[in-house]
């Protein structure tokens, strides 16, 4: 599932949420370096909404500091 | 949307007047979570804009490589056609060079909105101050009038060749129906009916998808079932998940899983069988939309289909057992 060939809001968004449902079920360390590295990039390329929604969606599941890069990300570019 | 893009121009041009008088409109347009929904797919060009404008003002090494850095991720995710439209960009902006061309003269053209094809060709024309005689080369002077005037309709080519002359693509005007301004109904789509109903009320959605379904009374019934069910759906009190309900899905499912082809009804669809199907089947679905869109990249509402797959994701982990929700993401 995977690569974002066109990029469009919902289809980013529906990759992160495999991303993070992916190692909500299978809580590995390859699964969640998956993850964060999607944040990172998402954070990069500015798709704050997906970055709303995946905080909504899955922030009580996930552990303490995963958007931590993003917040940083985000201030500074404020 | 315009302004987003006359403010990457100006950076192109490292027009820092015009893109600092730009900036502060653009930044509250932008503001999360303030940003409008229409606005939302052009947040990465923002993004990129942004880092190439603090790298304008400050031209150290640490923000160029941000707007590096930014090329690199989309190109690491597959988004070629951003990750190379953002490089030559920058390389552009690396040589760019403010020109003003003070002979040019603003004449305060009032832009007239158009409701139908004839009218945004007519109003694009006036706007241009070209005559219907340079602009016939695409057809005929006297095909090009009655056009204008509702008469008669162009060929596609000479649609094509008249949008060409104007500096116009083809799908501006051919654009979703709107009403025509007459006071006459226009023709509703499943995707603005969908768009209307999304989140209403089912006692003020209803009598909108009642409009939406007797304009077409020749559809077969099948089709107005698996219609109703994607409005019904979209309503702020979703389905009802009762035994009828689950009978239509099934069904709608077992037809999408023999198209190879996908129109507006199935990318939709996939909505309301997200809350529905049961792991297994939403798998199977899936799967055969991303070989369908993998096929057909520019398939109508292909964005409907991420948002079900959303939903399928959502419901998947929270309702079902480890096992099921597993199987799903291995399948897909």
């Amino acid at each position: 599932m995977p690569k974002i060939a066109d990029p469009t809001p919902m289809r980013w968004q529906s990759v992160g949420m495999w991303y993070a449902a992916r190692y909500v079920l299978e809580p590995t360390q390859e699964h969640y370096q998956q993850l964060e590295l999607f944040v990172h990039q998402t954070v990069l390329t500015g798709h704050t909404d997906t970055l709303a929604s995946l905080k909504t969606e899955w922030a009580d599941k996930l552990p303490a500091g995963t958007f931590d890069d993003a917040a940083v990300e985000e201030h500074d570019h404020a | 949307m315009q302004l987003l893009m006359i403010w990457l121009g100006a950076l192109m041009d490292r027009d820092m007047d015009l893109a600092d008088a730009i900036a502060p409109e653009l930044t509250s347009s932008f503001k999360v979570p303030r940003v409008k929904a229409a606005l939302t797919e052009f947040l990465p060009n923002w993004q990129f804009g942004q880092a190439v404008y603090r790298w304008l003002h400050v031209p150290t090494a640490d923000n160029s490589q941000r707007v590096v850095k930014i090329i690199q991720a989309l190109r690491d995710l597959g988004v070629e056609t951003d990750a190379h439209w953002f490089e030559l960009m920058f390389n552009r902006v690396q040589v760019g060079k403010v020109y003003h061309n003070q002979h040019l003269v603003d004449h305060g053209v009032h832009i007239q909105h158009g409701d139908t094809a004839a009218a945004v060709v007519h109003n694009r024309r006036l706007q241009l101050h070209l005559s219907i005689r340079e602009v016939a080369r695409a057809s005929s002077t006297s095909a090009i009038r009655r056009f204008e005037s509702g008469q008669t309709r162009l060929s596609f080519g000479s649609l094509v060749r008249l949008t060409g002359e104007l500096g116009l693509l083809v799908s501006q005007v051919l654009a979703t129906p709107v009403p025509a301004g007459d006071g006459s109904p226009a023709l509703l789509t499943l995707r603005t009916t969908f768009k209307r109903v999304n989140g209403l009320d089912r006692a003020r959605a209803l009598p909108i998808i009642e409009q939406f379904l007797q304009q077409q009374p020749y559809m077969p019934q099948k089709t107005e079932r698996a219609e109703r069910l994607i409005l019904l759906a979209a309503t702020k009190q979703g389905l009802v998940d009762d035994a009828e309900t689950q009978q239509e899905a099934t069904e709608l499912a077992k037809g999408m899983l023999q198209m190879n082809l996908w129109g507006s009804l199935e990318t939709h669809a996939t909505i309301p069988l997200a809350t529905i199907l049961p792991p297994a089947q939403l798998s199977l679905l899936f799967k055969k939309g991303w070989r369908v869109l993998a096929r057909h990249p520019y398939t109508v509402g292909a964005n409907y289909y991420f948002w079900g797959m959303s939903d399928a994701i959502r419901r998947i982990v929270r309702n079902f057992d480890a096992e099921a929700a597993k199987n799903f993401f291995t399948d897909v």
